[in-house]
């Protein structure tokens, strides 16, 4: 009898320790939908090393691939791959560079667009000296 | 089931277990199980139901946890789970904004461009 209550004592106490360990973890690549593991495929190599709140954010930018056109899409996929090949540092910068062109209107952000691929045709060696310029 | 027996089953349930990877919800549900077997040894319910002394009712208090936790713990969660979870996350704008934007992440992160742009402006 006592035997029997102590090992059931041992095993609830292994779920109760495990369990308060499991309400601390965030979702699990496995626990993903198959639709979802395969939006997210990209950053999939990253998933192990993503804390909780970074695990969720991407399943919310996942919930919304869904409400893109298919060339929206493609280009998702695409900037993901480009997203989690950066450093925190980077995403940092990219972040507060966002922020910051934000507040340029629309019609303007369209010329933005223009400019980066008018900037993109211009020789390796211009833009480059542009960039020493800059650190100058 | 002997003493032997529910000691092998504890030792597989503790290796399963220590293996870890659960979700929030898979917790719950473990939570929720431990919770019901607790009261059924607590309660004697399964001793009042079918009249069993205090000893054989322990071991099936036990087995119908280990039921209970292996269904729980087997069944995945699925993405409506996950969606209420996400639901409380913070706006994700930014980071979102990025991905979707007319303009490449490289667009943000190239000083030569806001410098070349910056240049544009002046003249």
């Amino acid at each position: 009898m006592a035997g029997h209550a102590r090992r059931l004592l041992i095993l609830l106490a292994t779920i109760s320790s495990w369990t308060a360990f499991g309400q601390s973890d965030p979702p699990f690549w496995r626990d993903l939908s198959p639709t979802m593991q395969g939006v997210l495929g990209p950053i999939e190599g990253e998933w192990a090393g993503m804390d909780a709140e970074r695990r969720r954010k991407w399943i919310a930018i996942g919930q919304h691939y869904d409400t893109l056109t298919p060339a929206e899409q493609q280009n998702l996929l695409s900037r993901m791959r480009a997203w989690v090949r950066l450093s925190p540092r980077e995403r940092e910068r990219a972040r507060d560079r966002y922020r910051q062109w934000l507040a340029i209107p629309a019609e303007q952000r369209q010329a933005l667009r223009e400019r980066w691929e008018e900037y993109q045709n211009l020789p390796p060696e211009e833009r480059a000296r542009i960039r020493a310029d800059d650190h100058r | 089931m002997s003493a032997a027996d529910l000691d092998r089953l504890a030792h597989r349930l503790g290796r399963q277990l220590g293996r870890g990877g659960l979700s929030p919800y898979q917790a719950r549900r473990l939570a929720e199980a431990r919770e019901r077997a607790l009261n059924m040894v607590a309660g004697g319910y399964w001793r009042r139901l079918v009249g069993w002394s205090a000893a054989p009712a322990l071991p099936l208090a036990l087995v119908a946890t280990l039921l209970v936790v292996v269904v729980a713990g087997l069944v995945p969660g699925t993405d409506d789970q996950a969606s209420q979870e996400v639901a409380e996350v913070q706006p994700f704008t930014v980071d979102y904004g990025l991905l979707v934007d007319d303009l490449p992440i490289d667009a943000y992160l190239d000083e030569g461009f806001r410098q070349w742009l910056a240049t544009r402006a002046d003249s």
